[in-house]
């Protein structure tokens, strides 16, 4: 195809969003949900055509002088590093399409179907021309599109007092992001005199102005200690949403991490330390707080955390790896980066999916409540089952490349490079990883476990529970399909994040093959090969079958299966001392140490960061606000006063001045 | 010390506004106004010879009928109608908010001495201090003033102020802005007006003292 046709494809598939945005603000609820898909799905295919055909192009764009912000023409850039990313939005937005309008019936008496296509396609023209913007002006004024019209679809059930929480905390995350982002470019613009990021790399920095873009693309990424609004905004947004926002537009903000630091050679090697570091904690932070959740969509929440912080962290491997002089290194930690941002954007997308299709037939994302979902919902739990498999980074799938590559980097550095304090934290790396990695292991045992497999937990799933509609099963088939695709392509996957990691990072050489990746493709056969043994060889064991001991207590009930709760006590235990895990037991009756009557267990969680840093801050800036409120006292008298005063100092420094 | 026309006709409306300050009778007060009022237009219409500016002239004459003729009828009107006619001021009593008046007039001297001099027609220090200190009466009378009628005068005073530094301090503003501006005072005393009317109905006085409820 020429290179004509993919910057088509896109501006067709803009104007087709833009039409849908208003069109359906106006029809409001009248809008149809399935008109409405399919009016969706064709630019998202559109989507993924022009990311495919623009593949080895390297097009930049400028809009007509119509599009004007500022003084700043739009200009658009196009290369492997942006189609990467289009493609993942395309692969999502397609599924959604299949999924969104049986959800959205499910949601009809609740949610304005028409405000909810609207937000979505602005948030997809947001998406879309943020990942193809070459200047940063262009990139602030998508940037708050995309966080507007986020917000807008997080708090489509804005009635629910739950959702307004939701959304005023997203609310604030996004304002301050936004802040610390202006100010990193305002900077960078009185530096270099330019808005084009391409211009940045040119000229000498101070080292301040990349932190303040690196800590306004960690707030958005939702990276420790930043990853506070996630777990609220998630469960309050519907499925849909969180899978495009979990799975993509976090991406984003890493994506961005990648244009603007790395390849414009902003990245000090401090910076990379720092990305590094947080990465690190962010993953870990993240996954002990899956491990104990009890509600679906926030253990995926916080997953979504982990995961963001293992791409950071490779991110910062990448930087600091460059500026030691590792460049192989660094190639293969940025193509781990990229491999990773790809794929989990792929699977989480899913898990959310199959977590909305859940929520759908059962009404309750509590874990405590569901149970035996596998024989009510089979295709649900294949698909959630692939996505768990995934994120766990188990082989035939997607998940297990991006980690490969990351655990090869930080082997290689603890072995290349010179400095001792260096390898101290490739080898601090790969033993958090690999802990991370079993916890997030864990996690999704939990997951799949507690909600798919036993007994149903409560009335409504032993009643109620049947297969989603045929959309639905399908956007998540589709995206089981794309998730296991990825993993058995894994090798070429691979070789083309390598050459677009070494495009981003301005090697000019072409680095000779990655020899991890021929060794990936016999470990992929050699690991299908023994699970397919360990199939045969389970499928020809006996089954025996017999009745459980019930202690004596009676008979045994669905409640008598583990819980969520009790799944995760005992690493919750072990860290106890960040996660501040307690059970709150209350017996109760006449003779209450022999023969209790009443049992009442409840767990109880404080997340220190929520409690011993953002509590008191918020309530420290409402005492300060309150204090100035007083000024306000409602006497005009006053406020008459005020202004004069004004006026005369105004007036006294302007002519000192 | 010698004054031109221009300077002793800005002289003496800032003067009027000092004694507005001291006086408690709203009719007094409204006169005042309007006299104050037609001594800018005055000046307006001499600085038209001086500048050789011929808009000024259809702007002293839009000045006259609306804003020295018009607006004080419709205030006397609407005073007629709520039956107050006097003002008993709040914390700073009348005659003491007067002398305060008058130290601002000191005050404004020694701004408009340190503006940026220029070769301009009616450009001169006595005409800067006279809209500085027409500013500041008009903010004194604002804020102690009890009366919501007393504000609306208050914030024509500071008006006059800011048109009087505009024609003398820069060379003047197109016709078009000065006639919007016009506009746009009359349509601002028109609407207070009404409001002052309303507050009369549902509150049975129109003491802005008491005004202090609706804050968040």
């Amino acid at each position: 195809m020429s290179s004509i046709d993919s910057i088509s494809c896109l501006t067709i598939a803009l104007s087709f969003w833009l039409i849908q945005a208003l069109v359906s603000i106006f029809a409001g609820r009248k809008c149809s949900n399935k008109l409405s898909s399919a009016f969706f799905l064709f630019p998202s295919l559109l989507l993924c055509l022009s990311a495919i055909s623009g593949w080895n192009k390297d097009l930049l764009v400028s809009a007509p002088r119509f599009f004007q912000f500022g003084q700043e023409v739009l200009t658009m850039h196009l290369d492997k590093l942006s189609a990467v990313y289009l493609l993942l939005l395309g692969l999502v937005s397609t599924a959604l399409s299949f999924f969104s309008p049986v959800y959205m019936k499910h949601l009809s008496d609740r949610v304005n179907s028409g405000h909810f296509w609207s937000a979505l396609a602005l948030f997809m023209i947001a998406m879309t021309m943020l990942l193809l913007s070459a200047n940063a002006v262009a990139f602030l004024v998508f940037w708050e599109l995309m966080s507007l019209s986020s917000l807008a679809l997080v708090a489509s059930e804005h009635k629910q007092r739950r959702v307004q929480q939701a959304g005023i905390i997203y609310l604030g995350a996004t304002r301050i992001a936004t802040a610390f982002l202006m100010a990193g470019f305002l900077a960078m613009h009185a530096f270099s005199h330019s808005w084009v990021f391409s211009d940045w790399g040119q000229s000498a920095f101070p080292i301040w102005p990349s932190f303040l873009i690196l800590i306004g693309l960690c707030i958005k990424a939702g990276i420790w200690p930043f990853h506070i609004w996630l777990p609220y905004a998630h469960p309050a947004a519907p499925s849909p949403v969180s899978a495009l926002m979990s799975g993509v537009m976090i991406k984003i903000a890493l994506y961005a991490v990648i244009r603007i630091l790395v390849s414009q050679n902003l990245a000090s090697e401090l910076l990379g330390h720092v990305a590094l570091a947080l990465g690190l904690v962010s993953s870990l932070w993240g996954v002990l707080f899956a491990l104990v959740q009890q509600d679906l969509k926030k253990l995926l929440a916080y997953s979504s955390v982990e995961n963001l912080g293992l791409i950071l962290m490779a991110i910062g491997l990448a930087i600091v790896a460059k500026a030691q002089g590792l460049p192989e290194i660094s190639l293969l930690a940025l193509s781990a980066a990229i491999l990773h941002s790809f794929n989990h954007g792929i699977f989480k997308s899913l898990l959310f999916l199959s977590a909305g299709a859940v929520d759908c037939t059962v009404h309750s994302r509590d874990m405590q409540q569901l149970g035996g979902l596998a024989r009510k919902m089979p295709l649900t739990m294949a698909a959630f089952l692939t996505g768990a498999f995934a994120i766990s980074a188990l082989p035939p799938l997607g998940g297990f490349i991006g980690k490969w590559m990351l655990y090869q980097g930080l082997l290689r550095t603890a072995w290349e490079s010179s400095s001792l304090a260096e390898r101290a934290l490739g080898l601090t790396s790969v033993g958090t990883l690999a802990l991370v990695g079993a916890l997030a292991l864990a996690s999704f045992a939990k997951a799949f476990g507690i909600s798919f497999l036993g007994n149903a937990r409560s009335k409504a799933v032993a009643e109620h529970a049947s297969e989603t509609a045929n959309g639905m099963i399908f956007a998540q088939i589709f995206l089981s399909l794309c998730a296991l695709v990825s993993g058995l392509f894994a090798a070429p996957a691979a070789m083309q994040a390598a050459s677009v990691a070494s495009r981003a990072l301005q090697f000019n050489t072409r680095t000779p093959a990655l020899a991890v990746i021929s060794l990936l493709d016999q470990t992929l056969y050699a690991l299908l090969l023994f699970a397919l043994i360990y199939g045969v060889y389970l499928a020809a064991s006996k089954r025996k079958t017999y009745i459980t001991w019930e202690c004596g207590f009676g008979s045994l009930s669905p409640r008598c299966q583990s819980s969520p709760i009790s799944f995760a006590q005992p690493m919750a235990r072990i860290f106890s001392l960040i996660l501040r895990f307690k059970l709150l037991v209350e017996i109760t009756g006449k003779d209450r140490r022999n023969f209790p009557e009443h049992i009442k267990v409840e767990p109880q969680m404080v997340s220190l960061l929520e409690s011993r840093v953002y509590l008191p801050t918020i309530s420290w800036i409402q005492n300060l606000s309150r204090a100035f409120a007083k000024l306000q006292a409602g006497s005009i008298h006053l406020y008459l006063l005020y202004v004069c005063a004004t006026l005369v100092i105004l007036v006294l420094v302007g002519t000192r001045l | 010390m010698n004054l031109d026309l221009i300077e002793l006709v800005s002289i003496a409306a800032a003067l009027s506004a000092i004694l507005m300050a001291g006086s408690t009778h709203l009719s007094m007060n409204i006169a005042l106004y309007s006299l104050q009022t037609f001594l800018l237009s005055l000046a307006t219409y001499s600085l038209a010879g001086l500048r050789a500016e011929s808009h000024f002239i259809w702007v002293a004459l839009a000045i006259v009928v609306l804003k020295a003729l018009g607006i004080p009828l419709f205030l006397h009107w609407i005073m007629v109608k709520i039956g107050v006619n006097s003002d008993p001021g709040t914390t700073l009593a009348p005659p003491l908010a007067m002398h305060c008046c008058v130290l601002l007039m000191g005050l404004s001297y020694f701004l408009a001495q340190s503006l940026p001099s220029s070769s301009l027609e009616g450009h001169s220090w006595a005409n800067a201090t006279a809209a500085i200190s027409l500013l500041l009466s008009g903010l004194i009378l604002m804020l102690t003033r009890r009366i919501a009628l007393s504000q609306i005068i208050g914030f024509l005073v500071i008006e006059n102020g800011i048109y009087l530094f505009a024609l003398t301090q820069t060379s003047g503003m197109p016709l078009v802005v000065e006639m919007g501006v016009l506009l746009d005072v009359l349509v601002g005393v028109m609407i207070s007006g009404l409001l002052v009317f309303r507050i009369q109905r549902s509150f049975e006085h129109i003491d802005v003292t008491q005004l202090t409820e609706l804050r968040d």
